[in-house]
């Protein structure tokens, strides 16, 4: 079953098409990265995922549902790009706030936090004012909050900006272990390295286009391309170099 | 309706918080102690036992900061999430704009009722104290209109924080809630004096903009009039759910056109 | 834009609004040659006027008694005390011409959408006189009167009117305008009013009472050559009044 089908959307912006006849899908238990320069399109394609803007032409569906639904909205995680949060908060309120905003009790939200601290590593500042806390400490306190809920789909907009390569590798380690787990994974990123490692497929976006959707398998086969590559020649040609 | 409170209960969480740790809230009270403490110590000609100019001076600073910070408190409602970004992982909940724009508005009237509460409460204990009555009707009377005007104040600034910069917002709000507070009784009587066109915009303004007056006891409680009939506390109560509730629908529109 | 144009409308509002203050109720210049009254002129007279007609709300126990007396001179007929503007309560104009009316016309309401909250909300059930010890709730606002306007003659000699007959405390009323004296030194209103104080209803010191009075009379004569039409109101009546007193004290 797709988990996310987006077919023929566009959307525009007065004058401007950010996004241009875009068709993708998830599988369930897929983990897809989704790649671009900056202003590619990807944040506005991952905002429409969201329901938080509506696509000027085509259908997406989420969960089986439009996700402008709060009912689909239940069941999918998503971590924002840039990690500001409420600066007069904590770590663990952040939690239970959030855990408010999905209908969960008081008492499962602690727990549930408890755990999710603990492998984002931020229990022992779990009490620390998010005022107060790194770029990285912030970005951890984004992932927990969107595992929150047990989601079925994750959608992360850059979700390695800010981390150390130790927390990086961590990071990578639960992606994987959450893919064993059946999670659906959407992803934008800049960092090819980790793309490369964990996703099934990638799709490259130019100016509001996808120019390649496919297994990173199929392009970096016979081992003498690695997606650095070929997202280059994506960039620089608009098409896969054969 | 159970996701619905839920909803509003860590939105109005979240107000209570971010009142709080601002400090604001002791800022007011030390000021506040500042201006009437050595007004309490004051004998005018030597002259001891006055204590209406106290209650006056002592309602008309809770009038103004509870104003303050009802307008602040609806004013920071939505702007910070949009400029922090925090708007796309909480509209990226189960969230509906609507139940979010509850959420808030519930918040923020939480977060500036109990400081109105924190402050009557002071009031009523000072008053107590001095031998002329704990919680009296009339006080509680007076609490709970102006708890009203309060969610009215938040309704209002909640709307402009939608539609204009935080410092319009704050000020426009102000001069039209302390404007009609202090000359909106007045506003018949200038238009009698006035003519034609200005008249008309003069009554046009007295029949629309929001009656505060409507909502303040405090020559009541100073100068013991007694309560209020309950049937118009009724009628101001509801004139005070009408208005929200227009508001609210604005403010839903407002943030439904909002570019994100 | 949508800012620059809300400011804009707002402040063209006000300013417009303020120029159509009517003579009557601006404010006049005021005397004196301290700094603050340089400063402020106007403003400290009008906030010493604002603040004694508080006070004499305070005295009818809240009530704004400018809109009663408005009331009663346009002849509106009303069986008990109020707290509004012209016509600000529920008469039936209509029908029956009001009485006191000389020429037995209805007189127009001003609309008003919102009489029947206005009027229960800030009509009081009753007006009290402050009497006995009470009248010091009246003291702070007139102390902050004069304050304000050290000149406000009527603060000065309503405190003291205050003070001596409705609390009867006779060294709280010397103190004022022993104070009042101090800041306005041989003004005649003030030492007509302590020469009545001193004579204490004719049982106190009358050669005392007469001196303070003789002295109110020079500086009259002296200020304004016997020229009553340069006097104000109060001095005028000021004057009349020394007149009797002196002519009772020979």
């Amino acid at each position: 079953m797709d988990v996310l089908r987006l077919e023929h959307v566009s959307r525009v912006f007065g004058a401007v098409k950010a996004v241009d006849d875009l068709s993708l899908s998830l599988k369930q238990g897929e983990v897809v990265g989704f790649l671009g320069t900056n202003g590619a399109g990807k944040t506005t394609t991952i905002k429409m995922l969201l329901g938080i803007l509506r696509p000027t032409e085509g259908t997406i569906s989420v969960m089986g549902g439009d996700p402008a639904d709060p009912a689909t909205r239940l069941r999918v995680g998503y971590m924002p790009e840039t990690a500001y949060y409420y600066p007069y908060l904590n770590a663990r309120e952040l939690l239970e706030f959030y855990g408010g905003l999905c209908g969960m009790d008081r008492r499962a939200v602690r727990a549930r936090a408890d755990v999710l601290l603990e492998q984002v590593d931020l229990a022992e500042a779990a009490e620390r004012p998010l005022k107060t806390c790194s770029k990285g400490m912030l970005q951890r306190a984004g992932i927990a909050q969107a595992l929150l809920a047990d989601p079925d789909l994750l959608v992360l907009d850059e979700p390695f900006t800010g981390l150390d390569p130790l927390a990086r590798i961590r990071f990578r380690q639960l992606l994987q272990r959450l893919r064993e787990a059946g999670k659906s994974i959407f992803f934008s990123s800049h960092e090819l390295g980790e793309t490369e490692l964990l996703c099934d497929r990638v799709a490259i976006m130019k100016k509001g286009r996808c120019f390649y959707d496919g297994p990173v398998s199929r392009l970096a086969g016979d081992g003498r391309e690695n997606l650095e590559r070929i997202f280059l020649d994506v960039l620089e040609k608009g098409e896969v170099a054969r | 309706m159970k996701l619905f409170l839920f909803q509003c209960r860590a939105l109005a969480r979240l107000s209570l918080l971010e009142l709080w740790r601002r400090n604001d809230l002791f800022v007011l009270l030390v000021l506040a102690l500042v201006l009437l403490v050595p007004l309490a110590s004051a004998k005018p000609f030597g002259a001891a036992g006055a204590v209406r100019y106290m209650d006056e001076a002592a309602l008309l600073l809770i009038w103004g900061y509870s104003l303050f910070i009802a307008l602040g408190t609806g004013a920071r409602a939505f702007p910070p999430e949009f400029e922090s970004r925090t708007i796309y992982p909480l509209l990226a909940r189960p969230v509906s704009r609507g139940a979010l724009l509850a959420g808030k508005f519930l918040g923020a009237c939480a977060a500036s009722l109990s400081a109105l509460a924190f402050f009557y409460l002071l009031f009523a204990v000072a008053c107590g104290l001095r031998g002329t009555g704990w919680f009296p009707p009339d006080l509680l009377e007076a609490f709970v209109l102006h708890a009203a005007f309060v969610a009215l104040a938040v309704a209002v600034s909640m709307l402009g924080s939608l539609v204009m910069t935080p410092s319009c917002n704050l000020t426009l709000s102000a001069l039209l809630l302390g404007g009609m507070l202090f000359f909106g009784r007045r506003l018949p009587e200038y238009a009698d004096t006035a003519g034609g066109a200005l008249k008309a915009l003069v009554l046009a303004l007295y029949a629309v903009a929001p009656h505060a007056e409507f909502f303040d006891l405090r020559q009541r409680v100073v100068h013991g009039w007694g309560a209020v009939d309950a049937g118009v506390v009724l009628a101001v109560l509801a004139y005070a759910a009408c208005y929200c509730g227009g508001l609210l629908a604005l403010s839903r529109l407002a943030l439904g056109k909002k570019k994100l | 834009m949508r800012t620059a144009a809300a400011l804009f409308l707002a402040a063209a509002g006000c300013a417009f609004l303020l120029l159509r203050v009517p003579p009557a109720a601006r404010p006049q210049a005021a005397t004196g040659d301290d700094a603050l009254a340089v400063a402020f002129g106007d403003a400290r007279r009008t906030i010493g006027a604002a603040l004694l007609h508080k006070a004499d709300s305070y005295f009818h126990g809240g009530v704004d008694m400018d809109g009663h007396r408005r009331c009663e001179l346009e002849g509106h007929d009303h069986g008990g005390p109020c707290d509004h503007g012209p016509c600000g309560h529920d008469h039936d104009h209509g029908s029956a011409p009001p009485s006191g009316n000389p020429d037995n016309q209805t007189i127009p309401c001003i609309p008003d959408p919102w009489r029947w909250i206005n009027d229960r909300v800030r009509a009081p059930q009753v007006e009290r006189h402050l009497e006995g010890a009470r009248g010091v709730e009246m003291i702070p606002v007139l102390w902050a009167s004069v304050r304000a306007d050290p000149k406000n003659l009527d603060a000065w000699t309503t405190a003291c009117y205050i003070a001596n007959t409705t609390m009867k405390d006779r060294a709280l009323a010397e103190r004022i305008l022993d104070e009042g004296l101090r800041l306005n030194p041989d003004e005649p209103e003030l030492l007509f009013t302590r020469g009545r104080l001193v004579l204490d209803g004719g049982k106190g010191d009358r050669a005392a009472a007469r001196a303070l009075m003789l002295r109110a009379q020079e500086v009259l004569r002296a200020r304004y050559g016997g020229d009553d039409s340069k006097l104000t109101p109060g001095q005028r009546e000021t004057k009349r009044h020394l007149g009797l007193f002196l002519e009772n004290l020979r």
